[in-house]
């Protein structure tokens, strides 16, 4: 993998131009868009929903969507659609800090991996294909209620396991990138690791693994709302996505309207983040396509 | 000689009709490969423990009840009643000394001889043995010996006059004989092991979380059966059983009544639907002996602060009713018109009284579709009084399996027993002995004790029925039960089986029949 | 490459003894005594010493590992602690449920991926290139457990075409394709957009060779030129890709089962779990794991015997 000069610290200029070109991409277009109504409708959930998320109706419940209820209500009556809404926030949250968390404990351990002393490069390694050993899901049932169920758990599962994969792809660019010349010379002239670590190599390494980043993120909403189905992830009287479906899914003989309320945001999400990810993959980094 | 004693008994239950509404619809079907010699059925759980000692869960029962041998035991059917088992005859006209005769040449599976006396003798001796912390021992306090006066007649002993002995432990899933020469051999106590039983069924194939299999007894003589196999599934979700049910995959299960309106309207194909109302009596439980709840003021907050007619309405889809204790509607004991009324204000003036505003506690459920529903609407409701409730849905076998650390950490669970036509089976239970055991809500009082002898002395229905009236009275009062319901649940079999259940819908395997 | 071959299997080897060593420290550090729940409602002190000396609970945790390893090298994983059955026994009732899916949706996602990607690398930029294109994305972003319910909600309880759950072992090999074949589609759909991908991205690759040219001057017809030597070569790539594969697959693979109520390993897990049922936990997650190590450690070296310069960057 090389290195690439498209890190996204430039100048206000070239940032309006990859945008547009970023919107220029149909793919691009619809994610940005689908992105950008997620994030608003999650930021805004709290006004933009019609009755309190946890608020309980039996009288009403299991009813399709209708002009009071949008999506209709679930097994206790309360409104799918609030639901939903507070449920884009926990999945936006978890999707967001698990991703930034992996990424951060990915790069520190990668660059030390790749550029730190000698003798910890091999654990390291070892480490990280240990993790990688474990399904993903199959590791969350196996941890998650040991340190009982919850948001916290859920991110905490998220970080540990996608941590090697970002480390081993930042592992590899740093020791590609500390054989150039320049590095050679800095290191000549006495310049500490650490400082050329910092200046130097992260600049080139980082935009790539931010790309890659944002095409994690759909797969952490997606871990998020599976969790939560399985019972390891978000509890009542919190909403997620994953809830919602579950409810669906215990229901599915007396309605489908809960089936449609999980999975339709969670769906939109997912494609959403998957086009936004891809189109700046293709815009900014083309040579990763082949590396997926 | 022994129908005219046993009709004293079974009198209290003639009043109890059990009204079954009927949904029946015929659908050209197809079964899916299923063998018609075989019988597909949905139960709640994997079995834990055969030990008619150690039972816990609503599988073992149904296990215990189906493949050991009684004196007598509740017939299948649309009433209570109980008919001779392995007796021949029984004399209840001492209630301090219970003669019985066994039928001879009932045989044990797995070659461990005929069925005898000492049998009995050791099956109900052995709860007394505190080396075995029977589950039961509760049930026995009062047996004193059983006494062998031949190789099939005995005469218990207890050691003061009790008519429940007989009602609710003999005849009931604590009354099952065990092969003494079969459990010695494995060393006095055993678990999920297969043991030698009687009846036409026995243990077969067994894989955990996927399936167990009952296969035909080789050795019983007695009346044959429709099934050369039964094959219990283990579906913890009542939806997930109907949704199996519904696909071809069972041939009978149980179901949350809240879905019988949505059943009735759009049935599954060869399907009969039938709402049965149990005795089982569904209660939330609140600790005393926790921390957090040792204040009674704290506990009847709790009792004020739920909404149980929502619950029920949520749970039932209004089938069910709002109980006023242990005994259900219709049987000696049960108390009119006393049930909670909710009282968000009284709740949170008790709670501001007892120092504990912004209380947590943690609700222990079994994880299916409608106790989550009820766990969900009581979080609600005491969300309202100021309380925090944890959910923890627990599988069924988790749930029931009680060990030290579960038990002093036992705070708020939502749970139902199966009911016994005689109030006294439930309510012997909260004793001090059975803390840490069946008594999860830690109720002790020397009182209720003293009335527990009454009742069982009391020869006259109408004169227990008051004790017990009382009793109920006092449980409730010391915060630490909430009567919810007794049960209605939803038996769903095909057209072309006809099923064989005690009147509340458990499975009695061998008078399961094929429709022609 | 003996020694690449040999070194790869040995590491994969050491990862896995790894991985079931951090894993066995961590189920036992956590909350809930496994004697205890072994034992139940007979839970006494006593007892509950005897299990745990006879379970080895009470040797220091190196001890408890290493013994656990040994034990497991030597066929045994230790006893179910609800059934009392060894834990073998029951991962040999599951396994072979799972690796039937995991087949199947390999199976699935090749017959369909592959020509799709062919299709779309032939008619380069054409309208049907682009769909392909949008749908290999949308698939493969679409979370398995949804696709699971709608499977189920579709084919199962609206059309009745398929059986809603279990995997009919007892109906006989019609019985359980009947079985296999919802569950299948829903783990294989995701990997479908995935190997439409690979395949058309090495297609082009492969068309523009010199070889190609000069079969096309020969006047080979572009038929056996995109049948015969084409899709030949371009299809070696998503071979070496199975070891992520497997991976999501097995992840898909738990939301699978547990919707379709179907014995296999992540059904397993999940109910053990529930249960502190930690042997068979343990076992659960070992097995999968041996699949997951399997798999990547065949992929890598598949990897190495088409591309060698593969062995250089050790990656």
């Amino acid at each position: 993998m090389s290195v690439s000069d498209t890190n996204l610290q430039t100048t206000r200029g070239a940032f309006l131009d990859g945008f547009l070109r970023l919107m220029s991409d149909p793919m691009g277009a619809v994610g940005v868009v689908l992105v950008i109504l997620l994030v608003l409708s999650a930021v805004f959930a709290g006004v933009l929903s019609p009755y309190d998320p946890a608020a309980i109706d039996v009288p009403s419940k299991l009813q399709a969507p209708s002009w009071s209820h949008w999506l209709g209500t679930d097994q206790l009556g309360r409104d799918v659609l609030s639901r939903a809404l507070y449920g884009g926030q926990i999945a936006l949250s978890v999707a967001l800090i698990s991703t930034a968390m992996a990424v951060g404990l990915g790069v520190i351990l990668g660059m030390i991996a790749g550029f730190g002393p000698k003798w910890l490069d091999n654990p390291i390694v070892l480490a990280f294909d240990t993790v990688r050993a474990y399904p993903v899901i199959i590791l969350a049932l196996a941890v998650g209620p040991i340190f009982g169920a919850g948001l916290n758990t859920v991110i905490g599962i998220l970080v540990v396991t996608s941590v090697p994969y970002y480390g081993r792809i930042v592992r590899t660019s740093v020791i590609s990138a500390s054989k150039a010349d320049y590095v050679e010379a800095l290191m000549a002239m006495g310049m500490s690791r650490a400082r050329i670590l910092a200046r130097h190599i992260l600049p080139n390494i980082i935009g790539p693994i931010l790309i890659l980043a944002s095409m994690d993120i759909p797969v952490f909403i997606a871990a998020e709302a599976g969790l939560s189905f399985l019972g390891v992830g978000v509890k009542p009287p919190q909403s997620s996505w994953g809830l919602i479906l579950d409810d669906g899914y215990k229901f599915i003989r007396q309605t489908y309207w809960l089936v449609i309320a999980g999975s339709v945001p969670l769906i939109t999400a997912t494609l959403g983040f998957t086009f936004l990810g891809e189109a700046l993959r293709d815009t900014f980094d083309p040579k990763l396509r082949r590396g997926v | 000689m022994f129908h005219s004693k046993i009709s004293k008994f079974s009198n209290f239950s003639q009043g109890v009709t059990r009204s079954i509404a009927v949904a029946s619809c015929v659908w050209a079907m197809s079964l899916t490969g299923a063998a018609a010699e075989t019988l597909r059925m949905a139960v709640p759980s994997d079995p834990g423990y055969l030990d008619p000692a150690y039972w816990g869960s609503t599988v073992d029962q149904f296990l215990i009840d189906n493949l050991y041998p009684r004196l007598a035991k509740y017939a299948p059917g649309d009433e209570w009643k109980i008919e001779l088992d392995a007796a021949k005859s029984v004399d209840l006209s001492d209630p301090q000394h219970i003669k019985f005769e066994l039928k001879p040449g009932i045989m044990w599976s797995g070659g461990y001889g005929e069925l005898t006396a000492e049998d009995v003798k050791y099956s109900y001796e052995r709860h007394l043995d505190p080396e075995m912390e029977s589950g039961v021992v509760t049930e026995y306090a009062f047996l004193e010996e059983v006494e062998v006066t031949g190789k099939y007649t005995g005469t218990i002993h207890l050691s003061e006059p009790s008519t429940t002995f007989w009602s609710s432990t003999l005849v009931y899933t604590g009354g099952a004989i065990i092969s003494k020469a079969a459990a010695e051999e494995a060393g006095g106590w055993f678990e999920a092991t297969p043991m030698a039983t009687t009846g036409p069924y026995m243990l077969g194939d067994f894989e955990p979380g996927n399936k167990l299999v009952l296969e035909l007894n080789p050795d019983w003589t007695g009346d044959p059966v429709d099934f050369d196999k039964i094959v219990l599934l283990p579906i913890g979700d009542e939806n997930a059983a109907e949704l199996a049910f519904a696909a071809g995959e069972i041939d009978y299960t149980r179901t949350s009544s809240g879905n019988y309106d949505t059943l009735v309207a759009n049935p599954p194909a060869g399907s009969v639907i039938e709402l049965r109302q149990t005795l089982d009596p569904l209660f939330l439980g609140i600790s005393q002996t926790h921390e957090s709840l040792s204040d009674v003021r704290v506990r009847k907050a709790i009792q004020l602060a739920l909404d149980l007619p929502t619950i029920i309405q949520a749970t039932t889809g209004g089938h069910g009713k709002q109980a006023t204790g242990f005994v259900a509607e219709g049987l000696v004991g049960h108390r009119d018109g006393e049930a909670l009324i909710r009282d968000v204000d009284a709740a949170r003036a008790l709670l501001a009284e007892a120092g504990a505003e912004g209380l947590t506690v943690r609700l222990d459920y079994t994880n299916t579709t409608a106790r989550d529903t009820a766990a969900q609407i009581m979080q609600a409701n005491l969300a309202e009084a100021g309380i925090t409730l944890e959910l923890n849905g627990q599988d069924e076998g988790t749930f029931w399996s009680v060990d030290e650390i579960r038990a002093a950490d036992l705070q708020l669970h939502l749970k139902a027993w199966t009911g016994n036509p005689d109030g006294y089976y439930t309510m012997q239970y909260f004793v001090e002995d059975q803390i840490g055991y069946w008594n999860w809500e830690g109720y002790a009082s020397d009182e209720y004790v003293a009335l527990l002898q009454e009742a069982r002395a009391a020869t006259d229905d109408a004169a227990r029925g008051e004790i017990y009236k009382t009793m109920q009275g006092m449980l409730e009062d010391s915060g630490s039960f909430v009567f919810v319901m007794q049960e209605p649940l939803v038996s769903l079999h095909r057209d072309t089986i006809i099923p064989g259940t005690l009147p509340d819908g458990r499975p009695v395997f061998h008078a399961f029949r094929k429709a022609n | 490459m003996l020694a690449y071959c040999l070194k790869r299997i040995g590491l994969g080897v050491l990862v896995l003894m790894l991985a079931i060593s951090s894993l066995y420290i961590l189920i036992q550090a956590a909350p809930g005594d496994p004697a205890s729940a072994m034992l139940g409602p007979r839970a006494t002190p006593a007892l509950k010493a005897a299990i745990s000396e006879k379970l080895g609970l009470d040797q220091p945790m190196p001890v408890q590992v290493f013994n656990y390893l040994i034990s497991v090298l030597q066929g045994d994983l230790g006893t179910d602690l609800k059934s009392k059955q060894p834990v073998l026994n029951t991962l040999k009732i599951h396994l072979p449920r799972t690796l039937e899916l995991l087949g199947a949706s390999v199976l699935i996602a090749a017959l369909i991926g592959i020509p799709l990607g062919c299709i779309a690398a032939v008619r380069r930029n054409s309208l049907f290139d682009r769909a392909i294109g949008l749908l290999s994305v949308s698939v493969i972003a679409v979370p398995a457990v949804i696709i699971a319910i709608f499977g189920m909600l579709v084919f199962a309880v609206g059309l009745g075409w398929v059986p809603a759950i279990g995997a009919g072992e007892e109906e006989g090999i019609l019985g359980l394709l009947h079985h296999l074949i919802l569950p299948a589609i829903a783990v294989g759909i995701g990997w479908v957009g995935y190997i439409a991908r690979l395949v058309r991205a090495s297609m082009i690759e492969v068309l523009s060779t010199n070889y190609v040219r000069n079969a096309r001057a020969f006047g080979l017809p572009e038929r056996q030129i995109i049948y015969r030597y084409a899709l030949r070569i371009a299809v070696a790539p998503t071979i070496t890709v199975i070891g992520i594969g497997v991976g999501v697959m097995m992840g898909s693979a738990v939301f699978v089962e547990i919707v379709f109520a179907r014995p296999g390993i992540g059904k397993l897990m999940y109910e053990a779990v529930l249960l502190r049922n930690y042997p068979v936990s343990l076992g659960a997650v070992l097995a999968a794991s041996f699949i997951l190590i399997v798999a990547t450690t065949i992929s890598d070296i598949l990897n190495a015997i088409i591309d060698p310069r593969f062995l250089e960057s050790g990656e």
